[in-house]
C-alpha cells in the first residue's frame, strides 16, 4: 500500500482528527478508571466534529451566511456544520447520562464494600473515583 | 505489559486503517467532492429564498431539516429523563464542608466578581441568541453559555443558595419548554391547514410571510437553547447534590 506523503499534507487536517481520535480511543480502552474514559469519548467526539468541520471547507476558505449578490461557490458546506451542530447536542446529553452511570456505578460499588466490611472514612472519595482505584 | 502491547497493537491497527481512508480522500476543500454536489448546491443557492435566513446552516437546521432538529432535542430531553432516572432530582441542596457552605473556600473578592459575572454572562447569552438568528451563532450555544454562569454560580455560591434561586419547579419548566415549544410550533402548522412544522403561515404573502417565517424559526431556535440550559441546569444540580448526599 503506498501512502503517498502528497495525501497526508492535503489532508493533514484529517490525519489530526484521526490522531485525535487515537487519543480518545486510547483513554476508552487503557484507562481504569469511568471518568477518564468518559473523557475519552468526549474527546472521540470532538474529534469526529473537527473532520466534519475541515470536510465542509470548500476552496482554502469559505462564508456560511450570505449578504445580497452572494456568490455561491464562496460558501462553506452548510451540511456539515448542521451535523456538528446537531452532534454537539447530543453529546451533551451522552456526557451527562454516562457521568450519571458513573457516579450510579460508584455508589452501588461503595455500598456493597460497606456491607462486607465495617464503613471507614470517606474522604478521598472524589479522588479515588478520579484515579479509579478500587474501594 | 500484554495489556499495553494489545493495547498499542489495537491502536496502530485502527490508526492506520483511518489514515489510510484519509489518504484516499478527496483534497480538503474541493468543490468537486461528493459531498458538496449533491445535497449542497440546493441549500447554498436556494437557502435564502426558501428558508429565509441568512446563515445558511440555520435555514438547514431549523427549516429544510428542522425535522431532524426535533429528533435530535427529544434525544436530548430523553437524554435528560434518563439522567434523572439514574440519578434522581436532587432535593434542596444542604450545606456543604465550609462554613458558608460552598465547595470552594470562602472570599469576598470570589464573591464579588462572581456576583458581577453571573449577570453580564446571561446577558451576553441573550446577546447570541438574538443575534445569532442571521449572522454567526445559534440559541444552542446561549443555552450552553446559561448553563455555565449557572455551574459557576453553584460552585461559588453553594448549591443551597442556587437551588433557592432556582427552584425545582423553575427547574422543570425550564427543562420542558424547549420541547414544548418545538412541538407547538410544528402543531402550529398543522392548526393553521399546512403540514407539521411547515414554517409558513397559509393565506398571508410576501413580506408579513416572511417576518411570520423568521418568528416560527426563531422560536424553534430559542426552543433548542432552552432545553440545553434546562438539561445542563439539571444534571449540574443532581451530580452535585449526589456529591453531597455521598459526604
Amino acid at each position: 500500500v503506498k501512502l503517498s506523503s502528497n495525501g497526508f499534507l492535503r489532508n493533514l487536517n484529517y490525519a489530526v482528527a484521526v490522531v485525535i481520535m487515537l487519543v480518545g480511543l486510547y483513554a476508552v480502552i487503557a484507562r481504569r478508571s469511568p471518568v477518564k474514559k468518559v473523557i475519552g469519548l468526549i474527546v472521540m467526539q470532538s474529534s469526529v466534529f473537527l473532520f466534519f468541520v475541515a470536510m465542509g471547507l470548500v476552496g482554502s476558505g469559505g462564508k456560511r451566511v450570505v449578504t445580497p449578490g452572494f456568490r455561491a461557490a464562496t460558501l462553506i458546506n452548510p451540511v456539515s456544520h448542521t451535523l456538528v451542530l446537531v452532534g454537539i447536542m447530543l453529546s451533551a446529553g451522552i456526557t451527562a447520562l454516562s457521568l450519571s452511570l458513573v457516579v450510579m456505578m460508584k455508589s452501588r460499588q461503595r455500598r456493597s464494600a460497606s456491607t462486607e466490611e465495617a464503613p471507614s472514612g470517606d474522604e478521598d472519595a472524589p479522588a479515588r473515583l478520579l484515579h479509579g482505584v478500587d474501594p | 505489559m500484554i495489556r499495553k502491547v494489545a493495547v498499542i497493537m489495537a491502536l496502530a491497527l485502527v490508526g492506520s486503517a483511518l489514515l489510510y481512508a484519509v489518504a484516499k480522500m478527496p483534497a480538503m476543500g474541493d468543490a468537486g467532492a461528493p459531498d458538496k454536489t449533491y445535497a449542497m448546491p440546493r441549500y447554498v443557492e436556494r437557502g435564502l429564498e426558501e428558508a429565509g435566513n441568512r446563515s445558511i446552516p440555520n435555514d438547514v437546521f431549523l427549516n429544510y431539516r428542522a425535522f431532524d432538529t426535533m429528533g435530535g432535542v427529544l434525544a436530548l430531553f430523553a437524554a435528560l429523563c434518563a439522567t434523572m432516572a439514574v440519578l434522581g432530582r436532587s432535593r434542596r441542596g444542604h450545606s456543604l464542608a465550609g462554613p458558608d457552605g460552598s465547595p470552594v473556600s470562602s472570599s469576598t473578592m470570589l464573591w464579588t466578581v462572581a456576583r458581577l459575572l453571573v449577570p453580564l454572562t446571561i446577558l451576553f447569552a441573550a446577546y447570541v441568541s438574538l443575534m445569532g438568528v442571521n449572522t454567526l451563532g445559534y440559541s444552542l450555544q446561549s443555552g450552553t453559555i446559561i448553563g455555565g454562569a449557572i455551574i459557576l454560580l453553584t460552585l461559588v455560591f453553594s448549591l443551597l443558595e442556587t437551588t433557592r434561586r432556582i427552584p425545582p419547579g423553575f427547574q422543570v419548566a425550564l427543562e420542558s419548554t424547549g420541547v414544548l415549544l418545538f412541538l407547538g410550533v410544528g402543531l402550529l402548522g398543522v392548526v393553521l391547514g399546512a403540514h407539521f412544522l411547515t414554517l409558513s403561515i397559509p393565506g398571508i404573502a410576501g413580506r408579513s410571510q416572511q417576518a411570520g417565517r423568521a418568528v416560527l424559526m426563531y422560536a424553534l431556535d430559542l426552543g433548542i437553547g432552552l432545553c440545553a440550559a434546562g438539561i445542563i441546569t439539571s444534571v449540574v444540580f443532581s451530580l452535585m447534590g449526589e456529591g453531597e448526599v455521598e459526604q
